[in-house]
C-alpha cells in the first residue's frame, strides 16, 4: 500500500449520482457534513471532466481525487494535503482497492433480498436501498483505509 | 534577469553606412521582424518545436559584448545568435582593394564566437545588372565573396537587390530564410552546450561544495532563454524540473543554501503573490540567503508568468490554489516564527492578488470552455480565501466552532506567535469590526458562488449557499436563513442525497420554531418531508447535532400534528412515506344487506406513535373515467401495520384500478398516488413494491341496478327506442332520478313508454318515487340521429335514496355501450314467373355471432288485407335454424297477387343469439352449491365465452347440433330436453323490415321449341320428338311473350312496345339458320313467333339456345315519358330443359377403282 498518503475519507456515488457510501476516518461526528459536501461537490468536477482519474480539486487542507468504474460508479477519495509529492500510482492503487471492495461487497447474494424483481439491470438500486445497513461494504472500505495507515475506529464505536 | 529578445547584430562597410541608402536598408531590415514560423529541430527532443513568431532585437555589431567573464551564467540570448554584414561594392576592383579587407576584419571576429552564425549581404542595384555582363567571365562580386568566405557547405552570402520599397518581404525573402536557419542552428548549439553544462553540474550534486542556488541560476538561464525564444512549454518544463529538484533537495534536509524556511518581512502577508519584482529574488538567490518560502513563491510566480503568456489563466489559478494550500500547511509548522493570523492573511491576500493578476492575462476573446474553466478555478480560489475568513472568524469568535465553519483545521492556540502583525487592510479591519468581517464573508462567498455558477458548478454553489444560511442563522437573521434552508433540500433531493437533504431540513425545522413567519405551514410541510426521509431510513447520516434522536423525533411529531390542527387551510402532502396504504384484497366484497362494497386496506404507520386519522378515502378508477370512492370512519392508527375497513356506497360492479389514497389528520391531508408514474426510475421500485392490482367489484344481484339495451322487438318502420331496465334490489327506493345522455344520439326522456306507474318523464330525466323492493321497471325511450352507428355510448347519471337510509344519497354514474344495429343482414332476390313471384330472403349474421332463427314470415303490412297470397316454399322447416357468418340461411316465399296491392309487405324475423341462450342456460342452471352462486363472477365471464365463439369451439358445435351444453370445466352436460324447457321462457327477439311488393314493367318470357315439321310452327308434341341427330337440321320456333302483369303503371297494358329479340349463338353446340335477330311490336299478352332452323353440332344433352329480349322504344309520347325507364325482365320458359341429340350412326364406304382412269368417289352417309 501507500502509507505516505493520509486518507481522510472515501465516497461512493452511484451512476445516478446518489450517494452509496460516505466514509470518513477523522473519528469526529461533526466532520460528516464536510465529507458529504466533498462528495457532493465532486460531482460538479466529474461532470466537467467526463472521465478522469486524478485530482479533482484541492481546498485548504485536503485534496480530492476521483475515479469512475466501468459501470460509472464514482469513487471520491479525500486525502490530506501535504507537501509531499502525491504519486498517481499510489492514488490509483488505493482506488483499485476501493473498487475491489465495492465489487466484493456487491457480490453478496443476500443484498438482492430486499430489491424489487424488475430492477435486475440497475445494480445501484440495491445499494441505495440498503445504504446504511450495508455493514459488509463499510468493513471492506475500512480495511482499505487501515491498509493505508489510517487509524479507523472499529465500527459503531465512533465518538 | 528578465527574459530578453534574441539579438541580431549588424554591421556594414563604411561606404554603405555613410550613404543615404543605409537608413533605407536598415529600416527595411527592421521591418522583417518579428520572424515567423521557425522550426527548431533539437537533437535532445523528440519532436520539432515550431516557433510561430520570434521577436528580434537589432543591435549594432560594435555594441555586442565580448565573451562573458561574469561568474553568473547569462542567458543564451545575451549574445547575438546572428551577425549580419551588409556591404556595397561597385565592382571587383573596389572589392579587391577595400571591401574584402573590411569583410575579413568583421569575419575574423565573428567566426571565433561560439554559437553564433553570420551572413554577408551584398547590396546591389538592379540597374547594375546589365553592365555586369562584361564582368561575367570573371565572376560577380557576390561570387567572389562566396568564394572567399564560404568555408563549409552552408551558403552564408546573399544578395539584396535594391528596390523602391525596401520593407517589402520579397526583397528579403532569401536573406530571411537564411537568418531563420542561422538563428535556429545557433540557438540549438547554444542550448546543447548549456544543457550539457547543467547536466554536468547536476551530476555533481552529491559532491561537497555543490550549491543548489548556482544550479538554479544556471538552469533558470536556460528557462529564460526558452522564454525569449517564445518556447514557453520548454521554459515551463525547466521550472517544473527545478521545482522537483528543489523538493528533492529539501527532502534531503541539507538546506544549507537557504536562509530560514520563512523569514517574514513586515508586508509579506499582503504582497501580490505572482509578482517577481516585489523582492530582489535573484540577488537573494545568488547570495544564498533566500528563504524557502520566498524561493517557492518565486518559482510559482515565474511559472505563472509563463502560463499567463500561454493564455491558460485557469491553470495558474489551480496551481496557485494548490500551492497556497500546501504552503499554508507547511507554514503551520513554523507558526511560532510568524505573526498572528499570518497564514490566513497571506493565503487570503495571495488568493485575491492571484485572481487580479490572472484577470490581466485572461484574453478577452477566450473560448467559452476556457471561460468555464477559469470561472471554476476562480471560484475555488475565492472559496479558499473564504475559508481563511472561516478560520479567522472562529479564532475571533465571530463564528461558532461548528460545521460548516470548522471545516479547516485550526492552529494550536498554545503555540505562540512572533511579534508583528498582519498587514492586509481588509483583515486588519476585520480584527476590530465584526460587521465588516460578516460583510466581507458574504461578499466573498457571493463572488465565489457567482464564479461557480458561471462554471456550471451548481453543487459547489449550493455548499456556499448553505454556509451563508448558517451565517445568517448565527447572526440570528432567521427569516433569510430559513428561506435558504427551505429551498436547499429540494436541490439535494433530486439525487436522493438524503443525508444532505435531511441536514438542511433539520436546520430549517430546528429554527422555524423560533421564526414563525406564517401559521406554521412551512414548518409542517418541511417537517413532514423530514419525517418521511427519517422513516425511510432511520439511520440518516448527518443528524449528529441531535443528541437524543428518538426524543427529538417524538417531540417533532407531536409538534407537527399540534401545529397542523391550527392551520387555516388544508395542507396537502403528497406521497409521504410516513403513512403507506396497501390494498390487500384483490376483490372487494359486497356489503351484506346494503348496497355497496367493503374493502380492507392495510395502513403502515411508520411513525413511533399513534395517529388520529379523520378519514381515509381510497379512489378507484374504472373505464370511461368512472371513479369510485371508498371511505372509512375516523380511527386511531397504531404504529406498524393495521387494517381499516372502507365502504363504498355506489353499487357499480366492474374492474377498477387503484388510483389514490387520501388520509386526513387534522388539517393535514396525506395523499398517495397508487397509479404508476411512468418514466421515472424510482417509480419502478414503487410500483413493483406495491404490486398494483386490478380490483374486481362483483355483481350484487340484490343491489339497485340500471341496464340500458336494445328492445326485444325492433321494427325498422317505426321509430328507434332504447330499453331501460331498473331493478330496485333489496331496498325500497324512496326516490330516484335518472338522467340519460349520449354524445352519439339524442335521447328524449320526456316521452317514455312504460307500464309501470311510479315513473314520471320529463326533459330533465326520469323520476321514480316510492318503488317497492325487488321490483323491475322497464321503459322505452325514443332516440334520434344514430347516423349509421352500430353502437352508441349512453351515460347514465342516477341518484337515489333508500327508505332504510334516507340520509344517504347514492350516486351512480355509468357509461353503457348499447348496440343499436341488428346482428342479421337480409338480402332479397325476386324472381317473376308469369303471374307468380318468388322472393328469396337470405339471412346472414354480421360480426362473428351465431344466431338461432325461429321463423321468418312475409305478410302484408296490414295483416287484415287479403290482396296477396303468400306461401312459404323453402327454408321453412319446423325446427329453428342457426346461422353464422359462414352459414347463411335462405327462405323463399311464393307471392300471388289477388288484387291491386296498396300497402307494402313486411318481413318479421324471430331470432335470438346463441350467446343469449347460453347466458340464460348458465343463469338458470341448477346449482348444487349456493355459495357458488354468490361467488360467481357475474355476466363478465360470459363475455369470455363469447370471445370464444369466434373460434367455434367443439362445445358450440355440439350445442348447435344436439342442444346439449357441455362447457369446458363442467362435469355433466346440460341436456337438450331440459335446455329446451329452460329456454322456452327466454323468449325471442323480433326484427321487422318493411318490403315493397316488387314491380316490373315488362316481363318477357321466351322459349324455343322444336316444330312438328319444317312447315309448321306447331310445337312437336311431347313424346313425339323423334330422334334428333347431330348434324341433322330441324325447324324450331322462337316465341316471345310479353306481359305487363307486374307493372305498377296504369296504362302499361294498352301501349305497344318495340322490342328486339336475339338468339344467343352457341357456336360450339348449335348452328343456327334463319332469323336470329328480329324486331317486333309487342303488346300486353301478345306472343311473337319466328321459325328458325337449328342443327346440333355435337351429340349429347344440349340446352336450347337462349333468347334475349330488349326494349327499343316504349311507344310513349315523348311528353308522357316518365323519368324512370321502363324495366324489362326476361326469362326463358323451361330454360333448364335440354335436348337429347343422338350421335349419327353410319358407315362410310370408299370405292377404289384400281383400273386405269382411276377416280375416287365421295363418301355419302347412309340413313
Amino acid at each position: 500500500m501507500a502509507p505516505s498518503l493520509q486518507v481522510l475519507g472515501v465516497g461512493y456515488i452511484s451512476p445516478q449520482n446518489q450517494p452509496i457510501l460516505i466514509r470518513y476516518f477523522s473519528g469526529k461526528k461533526k466532520d460528516g457534513l464536510k465529507f458529504h459536501y466533498i462528495a457532493h461537490t465532486s460531482l460538479d468536477v466529474f461532470e466537467e471532466r467526463k472521465c478522469y482519474l486524478g485530482l479533482l480539486y484541492a481546498m485548504d487542507d485536503f485534496a480530492v481525487y476521483g475515479y469512475i468504474t466501468p459501470l460509472r460508479v464514482k469513487i471520491v477519495l479525500t486525502i490530506a494535503l501535504t507537501d509531499n509529492l502525491v504519486r498517481d500510482a499510489d492514488v490509483t492503487m488505493i482506488f483499485r482497492a476501493l473498487h475491489m471492495a465495492y465489487y466484493h461487497a456487491l457480490a453478496n447474494p443476500f443484498l438482492r433480498l430486499d430489491a424489487p424483481y424488475d430492477a435486475v439491470v440497475d445494480h445501484t438500486a440495491l445499494l441505495v436501498q440498503s445504504k446504511t445497513q450495508w455493514k459488509g461494504f463499510r468493513r471492506r472500505v475500512d480495511e482499505v483505509a487501515r491498509a493505508c495507515g489510517v487509524n479507523v475506529p472499529p465500527d459503531g464505536e465512533e465518538t | 534577469m528578465q527574459a530578453n529578445k534574441v539579438q541580431l547584430s549588424y554591421a556594414s562597410n563604411p561606404q554603405l553606412s555613410t550613404s543615404e541608402l543605409w537608413n533605407q536598408i536598415k529600416s527595411g531590415l527592421e521591418a522583417q521582424f518579428p520572424l515567423r514560423t521557425l522550426h527548431w529541430r533539437s537533437g535532445t527532443r523528440t519532436s520539432i518545436r515550431t516557433i510561430q513568431t520570434l521577436e528580434v532585437d537589432l543591435v549594432p555589431f560594435e555594441g555586442v559584448k565580448g565573451e562573458g567573464v561574469s561568474q553568473i551564467p547569462l542567458t543564451l540570448l545575451d549574445k547575438p545568435f546572428f551577425n549580419v554584414f551588409i556591404v556595397t561594392c561597385e565592382d571587383n576592383e573596389a572589392y579587391k582593394s577595400t571591401v574584402k579587407k573590411q569583410i575579413k576584419e568583421w569575419h575574423s571576429t565573428v567566426s571565433t564566437r561560439k554559437n553564433q552564425e553570420w551572413l554577408i549581404i551584398l547590396v546591389s542595384r538592379p540597374d547594375s545588372r546589365p553592365t555586369s555582363g562584361l564582368l561575367k567571365m570573371r565572376g560577380t562580386v557576390l561570387d567572389r565573396i562566396k568564394a572567399d568566405f564560404n568555408i563549409d557547405k552552408r551558403d552564408r552570402c546573399s544578395q539584396l537587390t535594391l528596390q523602391e520599397d525596401m520593407s517589402s518581404p520579397r526583397a528579403w525573402a532569401d536573406i530571411m530564410s537564411k537568418v531563420k536557419e542561422g538563428v535556429t542552428s545557433a540557438f540549438d548549439s547554444a542550448v546543447t552546450q548549456r544543457e550539457d553544462e547543467i547536466k554536468r553540474l547536476e551530476a555533481q550534486r552529491q559532491m561537497p561544495g555543490w550549491n543548489f542556488c548556482t544550479f538554479f541560476v544556471l538552469k533558470e538561464s536556460l528557462a529564460i532563454s526558452f522564454e525569449g525564444m517564445n518556447l514557453l512549454e520548454d521554459a515551463l518544463i525547466q521550472y517544473e524540473e527545478l521545482e522537483a529538484s528543489f523538493a528533492a533537495v529539501l527532502n534531503d534536509n541539507t538546506s544549507i543554501w537557504f536562509g530560514k524556511f520563512v523569514d517574514p518581512s513586515p508586508k509579506d502577508d499582503s504582497l501580490p503573490l505572482l509578482s517577481v519584482t516585489k523582492k530582489p529574488y535573484r540577488d537573494l538567490i545568488l547570495a544564498n540567503t533566500i528563504s524557502v518560502f520566498d524561493f517557492r513563491i518565486y518559482i510559482l510566480a515565474r511559472e505563472a508568468i509563463l502560463l499567463g503568456k500561454m493564455g491558460v489563466p485557469d491553470k495558474i489559478l489551480r496551481k496557485v490554489n494548490y500551492f497556497l494550500s500546501i504552503l499554508g500547511g507547511r507554514l503551520r509548522s513554523f507558526q511560532n516564527e510568524l505573526p498572528e493570523y499570518f497564514i490566513e492573511s497571506w493565503t487570503y491576500s495571495s488568493a485575491l492578488s492571484a485572481i487580479e493578476s490572472c484577470q490581466e492575462w485572461k484574453s478577452k476573446d477566450a473560448e467559452s470552455s476556457q471561460v468555464t474553466k477559469f470561472s471554476a478555478a476562480r471560484g475555488e480560489i475565492l472559496e479558499l480565501a473564504r475559508l481563511q475568513l472561516d478560520r479567522l472568524g472562529v479564532y475571533l469568535k465571530y463564528l461558532p466552532d461548528n460545521p460548516p465553519f470548522s471545516f479547516s483545521r485550526l492552529e494550536d492556540p498554545n503555540i505562540g506567535f512572533s511579534s508583528g502583525a498582519i498587514t492586509n487592510k481588509d483583515l486588519v479591519k476585520c480584527l476590530a469590526d465584526a460587521n465588516y468581517f460578516y460583510n466581507l464573508y458574504i461578499k466573498l462567498s457571493n463572488q465565489s458562488i457567482d464564479s461557480y455558477v458561471k462554471a456550471g458548478r451548481r453543487k459547489f454553489a449550493l455548499k456556499l449557499h448553505g454556509s451563508l444560511a448558517a451565517l445568517d442563522m448565527h447572526r440570528e437573521r432567521l427569516a433569510s436563513a430559513l428561506q435558504v434552508y427551505t429551498s436547499l433540500p429540494a436541490h439535494y433531493a433530486t439525487h436522493q442525497w438524503a443525508s444532505l437533504e435531511s441536514y438542511m431540513r433539520l436546520q430549517g425545522i430546528n429554527h422555524s420554531n423560533e421564526a414563525h413567519d406564517d401559521d406554521g405551514r412551512a414548518f409542517v410541510a418541511s417537517a413532514m418531508v423530514f419525517l418521511g426521509s427519517w422513516v425511510s431510513d432511520s439511520r440518516v447520516e448527518l443528524l449528529e447535532d441531535v443528541a437524543d434522536l428518538d426524543t427529538f423525533i417524538a417531540t417533532l411529531i407531536r409538534k407537527v400534528f399540534e401545529t397542523s390542527e391550527s392551520l387555516a387551510e388544508d395542507l396537502t402532502v403528497q406521497d409521504n412515506p410516513v403513512l403507506e396504504t396497501m390494498i390487500i384484497e384483490s376483490s372487494p366484497k359486497c356489503t351484506i344487506n346494503r348496497d355497496g362494497y367493503n374493502i380492507e386496506v392495510d395502513i403502515f404507520n411508520k411513525l413511533p406513535c399513534a395517529l388520529n386519522m379523520g378519514s381515509l378515502v381510497l379512489t378507484l378508477s374504472g373505464h370511461e373515467s368512472i371513479t369510485l370512492k371508498f371511505k372509512s370512519n375516523a380511527c386511531e392508527v397504531e404504529p406498524g401495520h393495521s387494517k381499516v375497513e372502507l365502504f363504498c356506497s355506489t353499487p357499480l360492479p366492474g374492474h377498477y384500478l387503484p388510483h389514490s389514497v387520501e388520509m386526513r389528520i387534522g388539517k393535514l391531508l396525506l395523499t398517495q398516488q397508487l397509479k404508476p408514474k411512468e418514466s421515472s426510475k424510482l417509480s419502478v421500485l414503487i410500483r413493483s413494491k406495491t404490486r398494483l392490482r386490478m380490483l374486481t367489484l362483483p355483481v350484487d344481484a340484490n343491489a339497485f341496478s340500471i341496464w340500458v339495451s336494445q328492445p326485444k322487438d325492433v321494427n325498422i318502420g317505426k321509430g328507434a327506442q332504447l330499453l331501460v331496465d331498473v331493478r330496485t334490489g333489496r331496498n325500497t327506493i324512496q326516490n330516484a332520478r335518472l338522467r340519460l345522455s349520449s354524445s352519439d344520439i339524442s335521447i328524449d326522456t320526456s316521452v317514455g313508454q312504460t307500464d309501470a306507474s311510479p315513473l314520471s318523464f320529463s326533459k330533465d330525466g326520469v323520476e321514480l318515487a316510492n318503488v317497492e323492493k325487488d321490483l323491475r321497471l322497464t321503459f322505452l325511450l325514443p332516440y334520434q340521429n344514430p347516423q349509421g352507428r352500430t353502437s352508441v355510448k349512453v351515460v347514465i347519471d342516477a341518484e337515489f335514496t333508500n327508505e332504510d337510509e334516507p340520509t344517504l344519497t347514492r350516486t351512480i354514474k355509468l357509461v353503457k355501450t348499447v348496440t343499436i344495429s341488428q346482428p342479421i343482414a337480409v338480402n332479397v332476390r325476386d324472381f317473376f314467373r308469369g303471374q307468380s313471384l318468388f322472393s328469396s330472403f337470405t339471412l346472414s349474421s354480421v360480426a362473428a355471432e351465431h344466431i338461432r332463427i325461429s321463423s321468418v314470415d312475409l305478410q302484408p303490412y296490414d295483416e287484415t288485407e287479403e290482396s296477396v297470397k303468400i306461401s312459404r316454399i323453402a327454408g321453412g322447416s319446423e325446427s329453428s335454424v342457426v346461422i353464422s357468418p359462414a352459414h347463411p340461411a335462405t327462405f323463399i316465399f311464393h307471392v300471388q297477387r289477388l288484387r291491386e296491392v296498396k300497402d307494402s309487405l313486411q318481413v318479421s324475423i324471430r331470432y335470438r343469439k346463441l350467446q343469449e341462450e347460453i347466458d340464460h342456460l348458465l343463469e338458470k342452471r341448477p346449482e348444487q352449491d349456493s355459495l357458488e352462486t354468490a361467488s360467481r363472477p357475474g355476466p363478465l365471464s360470459f363475455k369470455n365465452l363469447v370471445s370464444e365463439f369466434k373460434d367455434r369451439p367443439p362445445w358450440l358445435d355440439l350445442y348447435i347440433a344436439t342442444g346439449e351444453l357441455l362447457l369446458p370445466g363442467d362435469k355433466a352436460p346440460l341436456h337438450s330436453n331440459e335446455n329446451l324447457g329452460v329456454l322456452s321462457d327466454l323468449g325471442w327477439r323480433t326484427f321487422s323490415i318493411p318490403v315493397d311488393l316488387p314491380q316490373i314493367d315488362l316481363l318477357a318470357s321466351t322459349s324455343i321449341h322444336v316444330a312438328e315439321n319444317p312447315f309448321s310452327t306447331v310445337p312437336r308434341a311431347i313424346g313425339r320428338k323423334g330422334n334428333l341427330f347431330a348434324g341433322q337440321p330441324f325447324t324450331a320456333v322462337v316465341s316471345v311473350n310479353v306481359s305487363c302483369y307486374w307493372s305498377g303503371r296504369e296504362d302499361a297494358a294498352n301501349r305497344p312496345y318495340r322490342m328486339r329479340f336475339e338468339v344467343d349463338e352457341m357456336i360450339r353446340d348449335w348452328l343456327i339458320s334463319g332469323q336470329k335477330r328480329g324486331e317486333f311490336c309487342a303488346k300486353d299478352g301478345t306472343t311473337h313467333s319466328v321459325a328458325i332452323t337449328l342443327m346440333a353440332l355435337r351429340h349429347g344433352e344440349i340446352p336450347m339456345p337462349k333468347v334475349n329480349v330488349m326494349l327499343l322504344s316504349s311507344g310513349e309520347e315523348p311528353s308522357q315519358r316518365s323519368s324512370t325507364p321502363l324495366t324489362l325482365e326476361c326469362y326463358q320458359v323451361r330454360g333448364a330443359e335440354k335436348l337429347t341429340i343422338l350421335p349419327r350412326v353410319g358407315k362410310t364406304s370408299f370405292v377404289l377403282n384400281v383400273g386405269p382412269g382411276s377416280f375416287s368417289d365421295t363418301s355419302f352417309p347412309e340413313g
